[in-house]
Formats: C-alpha cells, sequence, structure tokens
C-alpha cells in the first residue's frame, strides 16, 4: 500500500476522510445515535468518534495528512457548533481556541505513538494510535475549557469520565477493525481478517 | 425511523439574501471574520468585549438573519454553559486578587472578579457564536471556498501547499452527499438484516458498539475504495498537483470589499485600545 502513495492519492484520501468526518455528523436521531459520530450519554457532552479519521489519516498517510484531516476536524465542529446543536454543550466550542487548536494534534500524536511502538504488534500499535490521539483531544479540549471559561480541570474530567472510557474503547476497537480491513483488501488477499 | 440523509447535511446553511453583507466578496467576509476573531478572542476587557457584541449585533440585524435562529444553540445549551460558569466561579473566588467579596459562607466565595470573569466568558461565547455563523449563514459555502483559496494564495511562495489545500476542500465537499448516499444504503442494509440502532438504549454501551461496527467499518472501506479509484482517475488525466490551474469561478473584488475590510480592521483596533479609554472619560464627565 504504502509504495503506491503519490502526492495525488494523498490529496484525495485527505478529502475524503474529511467528508467521512462531515457524515459522521448528519443528525440521524436513531434511539441514542444523534448521528452516527455522536452517541447521546444522557448526563454529559455525547460520546465522539469523530476523531476517528483523524487517527486513520495519521496512521495510514502519515503526520501531515492527519494534521489537515484534524485541523479540518477542529473548523468543522467550530461551524457545527454554531449551527445545530448536536450535543448538549456543543455550543462552548464556537471557541476556535477550544474548537480547532486542540484537533490540530490529534494526528500528529497519534502517528508518533504509532511509530514509536514500532517493535510491538500491529494491532496493539493501532491500539496505541487510538488511544493517544483520542486522549489528546479530550485532554486538549478541557484544558482549553479550563483556559477560556476558568472551569478547574478536574471538575470537566470528572464529568466526561465515563465518556473518556466509552471513547477509548470505541475508537480503539473501530480503528483496528477499519485499519484492517483496509490493509486486507490493500494486500489482495480479497477479504480482511475482522 | 427515517433515514434520509443526504436532505439533514448541515454545513453551509446558507439563507438566501440581498443585504450588504450578503453581497460583499467571500474574501471580505473571510477577512472581516477574522480581525473580529481576534478581537473577541483575546480581549480582556468587559467594556470592549460589550462593544463588540453590539457590533456583531448590529451586523446581524443588517444582515436580516432572524436573532432567535443564530442563538439557538446557545439557548439549548445554556444549561450545561451556566454549569461550567458556576464551577468557574466558585474556583475564581479564591484566586487572588479577589476585588470586592460579596458573599461568603464556608467554602464559597463570590467575589467580584470571579463574576466580572464570567460575565466576560459568557458575553464571548455570544459574540462567537453571532461571528461563526454570519458568514456560512450569508455566503455559499462554495464561494467560501473559493475565497479561502485566494486568500491563502500569498502564503504558496513561502511553500505552503495552497492549491493542494484548495483541491482537498473542493473534492471533500464534493464527496459529503456521496458518502451520505453511502452511508444511507449501509444504514438500510442493516436494517433489513434486523439490525436495530434504533431501539437501542444508552444503557447498553456494548451493544451500541456492536451495532455500529458494521455501520462504520463499511463507510470507511467504501470511501477509501472510491478514493483510490478517483486518485487513478486523476492521474489518468495527468492531474499534477500544484500546477498552474485555472478556475472557473473568478472572484472580482469592488472598491466597497477593500473599503470595508480596512474599517473593520481600524475598528477592531480603534475599540481594543479605545473602548476602554472613551468609557472612563465619560464616566469621570458624569461621576
Amino acid at each position: 500500500m504504502e509504495n503506491r502513495s503519490s502526492v495525488t492519492r494523498k490529496i484525495v484520501i485527505t478529502a475524503v476522510l474529511i467528508a467521512i468526518t462531515i457524515v459522521l455528523s448528519i443528525p440521524l436521531n436513531l434511539g441514542p445515535f444523534i448521528s452516527l459520530g455522536f452517541i447521546a450519554i444522557p448526563p454529559m457532552i455525547a460520546v465522539t468518534i469523530l476523531v476517528v479519521p483523524t487517527i486513520i489519516g495519521a496512521v495510514l498517510e502519515g503526520p501531515i495528512v492527519g494534521f489537515i484531516v484534524g485541523a479540518a476536524f477542529g473548523l468543522f465542529s467550530l461551524f457545527l457548533a454554531a449551527q445545530q446543536p448536536a450535543g448538549s454543550a456543543n455550543a462552548i466550542f464556537v471557541d476556535p481556541i477550544i474548537s480547532v487548536v486542540p484537533r490540530l494534534f490529534i494526528g500528529p500524536v497519534a502517528w508518533l505513538v504509532y511509530t514509536a511502538m514500532k517493535s510491538m504488534r500491529e494491532q496493539w500499535r493501532l491500539v496505541g494510535a487510538a488511544v493517544a490521539g483520542t486522549l489528546t483531544n479530550t485532554i486538549l479540549v478541557i484544558g482549553a475549557i479550563a483556559l477560556r471559561l476558568g472551569v478547574p480541570f478536574f471538575v470537566t474530567l470528572l464529568s466526561v469520565g465515563i465518556n473518556v472510557v466509552l471513547e477509548l474503547i470505541v475508537a480503539s476497537v473501530i480503528v483496528v477493525a477499519v485499519v484492517s480491513a483496509l490493509r486486507g483488501r490493500a494486500s489482495g488477499a480479497g477479504c480482511s481478517s475482522v | 425511523m427515517s433515514f434520509e440523509l443526504s436532505r439533514n447535511i448541515i454545513i453551509g446553511q446558507y439563507i438566501p439574501g440581498n443585504t450588504f453583507v450578503h453581497r460583499l466578496d467571500p474574501r471580505a467576509k473571510i477577512l472581516v471574520t477574522l480581525f473580529l476573531l481576534f478581537g473577541i478572542s483575546f480581549t480582556r476587557s468587559l467594556i470592549v468585549s460589550f462593544v463588540y457584541l453590539a457590533t456583531m449585533l448590529v451586523i446581524v440585524w443588517s444582515a436580516r438573519v432572524p436573532l432567535g435562529f443564530v442563538l439557538r444553540p446557545f439557548v439549548r445549551g445554556l444549561p450545561l454553559i451556566l454549569f461550567f460558569l458556576g464551577f468557574s466561579v466558585l474556583w475564581l473566588g479564591w484566586q487572588e486578587p479577589a476585588g470586592i467579596v460579596f458573599f461568603q459562607w464556608g467554602w464559597i466565595r463570590i467575589t467580584s472578579n470571579a463574576l466580572l470573569m464570567a460575565v466576560l466568558s459568557l458575553t464571548r461565547l455570544i459574540s462567537l457564536l453571532l461571528l461563526i455563523s454570519l458568514p456560512t449563514l450569508t455566503t455559499p459555502i462554495t464561494q467560501l471556498t473559493y475565497g479561502m483559496e485566494s486568500l491563502l494564495t500569498p502564503l504558496g511562495y513561502v511553500g505552503l501547499p495552497v492549491h493542494d489545500i484548495a483541491m482537498i476542500a473542493t473534492i471533500s465537499l464534493r464527496f459529503v452527499p456521496i458518502l451520505a448516499e453511502e452511508m444511507e444504503r449501509v444504514i438500510k442494509a442493516q436494517a433489513s438484516r434486523g439490525g436495530e440502532i434504533g431501539a437501542l438504549s444508552w444503557r447498553e454501551p456494548m451493544q451500541i458498539g456492536k451495532a455500529m461496527l458494521p455501520l462504520v467499518v463499511p463507510l470507511f472501506v467504501n470511501a477509501f475504495r472510491r478514493a483510490e479509484e478517483m486518485a487513478v482517475a486523476m492521474e489518468a488525466r495527468c492531474y499534477v498537483s500544484g500546477a498552474g490551474r485555472t478556475r472557473f469561478v473568478q472572484l472580482h473584488a469592488h472598491l466597497i470589499d477593500y473599503v470595508v475590510v480596512v474599517g473593520m480592521l481600524c475598528y477592531v483596533i480603534a475599540v481594543w485600545y479605545g473602548a476602554d479609554l472613551a468609557f472612563n472619560a465619560v464616566l469621570a464627565r458624569f461621576a
């Protein structure tokens, strides 16, 4: 897969990952699914898997693609916050320092962790990248909320605590499943191991 | 339950109109938005942020955008925002300098400086909400993309791949309806096989996760298949990234656009430095 990576290919894949980010947040209103990317867990902010395309971009195509997809994700969540609330808390994301800046780091961090775990098994590398990317998002967003709204860090962390655990599990499972499915297809095996 | 995804796409809720704000060049709108964004985001003064809020209200009014429509996300998110700000007031109550202590009972202490910070945060949120929604409400999304590319062009000289970024934006906007249709098909396929994603409760996170996997994985796989086909098609047509490309839509800035950009820049700077001084001067006159 890697040896076929041209600039054109990277452009198109980046664009598709951004499109997936947008499509995942189209409102569905099917039970707990506000949209495919947001799952309502009543007390607090909705659990989201919108970081997943960014992490997958970083793992498959490197940190620059991850950075661009992350930036687009941030900008999109900025506009989304001003247009239609996907979760109850979305209005605070109209501040670009909360919505855009933290998302720039997801891709590069996920890529760094993925590269650093070179000696491990592929599945664990993917889980590592997913966990690192999701945690980067959560911690930096909470940090930005602390910075901009003056809310102490641990209060927000407590209030989204369950969400963080769920997001980590869901993101890891999806990243592993999607990347192995894509790799399986690209290597010509015809079917994936999942 | 309904599966009509392509109807619900939420980027670019454009409200057609023919006001002055609608007619401005998209580049001018982006620049003015950026100026105001910096002003609103980084001011530490309550007076300055009130003036910016008033400015935003005037612009929204002049664009004939219904204020209730724009503020709806804020109203829906208000309980959580107030919850956050409540904690913020309690937390900042113990920070020094405290200013005037209004109220103290046990570990609860409410001070003027903490309240000031909370009001500042609230004002900033409302102003930003108005500011962020305006460009997309008054400009078609494609126009905004062209404007963004045109504004980024000078950065091409320092090595930023502007054409590639513009290409990414264009392709991804084109892909959204296609992928929405794709996702609709996947959801319908799962529903017809007895997948019950609508009937799940949030109390069963494992079931939710299990229901999600067969929806998300095909979406990614199909999207990547399309991407690779498209990359091959583009290369077959000799697409070279960054080669001098012309475009169908040309933007033309008029004198009024330049006037608006320069005028708003001066205004934002003047308010940033001058609002406090002016307020104190008026206060001194009456006190």
